[in-house]
């Protein structure tokens, strides 16, 4: 099976990541029929390193829930918000980890330190990335 | 089918919700403007903040309890309509909002009307999505980092425990 990828444009940055199918194969399934996904960044308040926006998902399987490591994306129910862990960090909790990183989370991480230090809202856009 | 009321008012909160989806809704604009004690118009702010947040997850907590559970759907119903009101009534009062606690009042009204515990999700999700992206709104105009360093200003030395910096 061909692993699933998703482009993910954030800032003046563009990263690509893996959809973790065989892991939480109906979280994947959900946000790749949403696809494309689009908003604006927030930075957690709490988790070190974490970034994330609302989407108007509803995700209520519990899937590959696991401590987040850089690069990891998850999807929390209680705010319909899909969060990127971006560094090291210290979890929280475990989570519906669902996709990672593989490409440029070195620019990922540039853009979302700048949400805490600066303003918060920068645009991101995750679509498909096929062929 | 499903009451007429019920239909309009779900409609109602899923017109809101994209009015305010891409474009910060006049509520937030206001509520920088309003004042709470002595004057001042942070404790409002965050307060409301705060609150809008706290919403979202009572929310998660009635959805979860609904979809994962045998409770009696005429209970949860009487529950919701009671948080509502009752928040709804605090949110207006407080920080002088005034779309969220109508919206809230007309979901209260709506929600008895539902006749299942999928009506009743159904509705309580539009009201979610309002609120999350209103809390959004609210959030986004915080200066979060600036506010972190003030605050650190006012730490002891041991309290300061592991600080080393934002990033």
């Amino acid at each position: 099976m061909i692993q699933k990828k998703m482009l993910i444009e954030v800032g003046q940055e563009k990263v690509v990541a893996l959809l973790l199918e065989d892991k939480a194969p109906e979280t994947c399934k959900m946000i790749w029929q949403a696809m494309p996904l689009e908003g604006p960044l927030m930075h957690a308040k709490i988790c070190r390193n974490e970034c994330f926006f609302i989407t108007r998902l509803f995700p209520f399987e519990r899937e590959n829930m696991i401590l987040p490591k850089p690069g990891d994306i998850g999807i929390f129910a209680w705010r319909q918000s899909i969060a990127v862990w971006y560094d090291e960090t210290e979890p929280l909790g475990p989570n519906n980890i669902w996709a990672k990183i593989v490409h440029n989370l070195g620019g990922f991480q540039q853009e979302a330190r700048k949400l805490w230090t600066g303003k918060q809202g920068t645009r991101i856009r995750l679509s498909r990335l096929e062929g | 089918m499903t009451d007429g009321k019920y239909e309009e008012i779900k409609k109602l909160l899923k017109d809101k919700r994209e009015e305010i989806w891409d474009v910060e809704p006049d509520e937030v604009g206001k509520l920088r403007r309003s004042t709470g004690t002595q004057h001042e118009y942070f404790p409002n702010y965050i307060y409301a903040e705060e609150e809008t947040r706290l919403l979202t997850n009572i929310y998660y907590c009635l959805d979860r309890v609904v979809m994962g559970s045998q409770v009696d759907l005429g209970t949860i119903k009487e529950l919701t309509s009671y948080a509502l009101d009752f928040f709804g009534g605090k949110i207006k009062r407080w920080y002088k909002m005034k779309e969220l606690p109508k919206l809230m009042e007309e979901t209260s009204s709506a929600i008895k009307l539902a006749r299942t515990k999928e009506e009743y999700v159904d509705l309580l999700r539009e009201l979610w999505l309002y609120t999350s992206r209103l809390n959004y709104w609210i959030d986004a105009r915080i200066p979060w980092y600036k506010l972190s360093r003030t605050y650190e200003l006012t730490l002891k030395d041991e309290e300061r425990g592991n600080f080393k910096g934002t990033t």
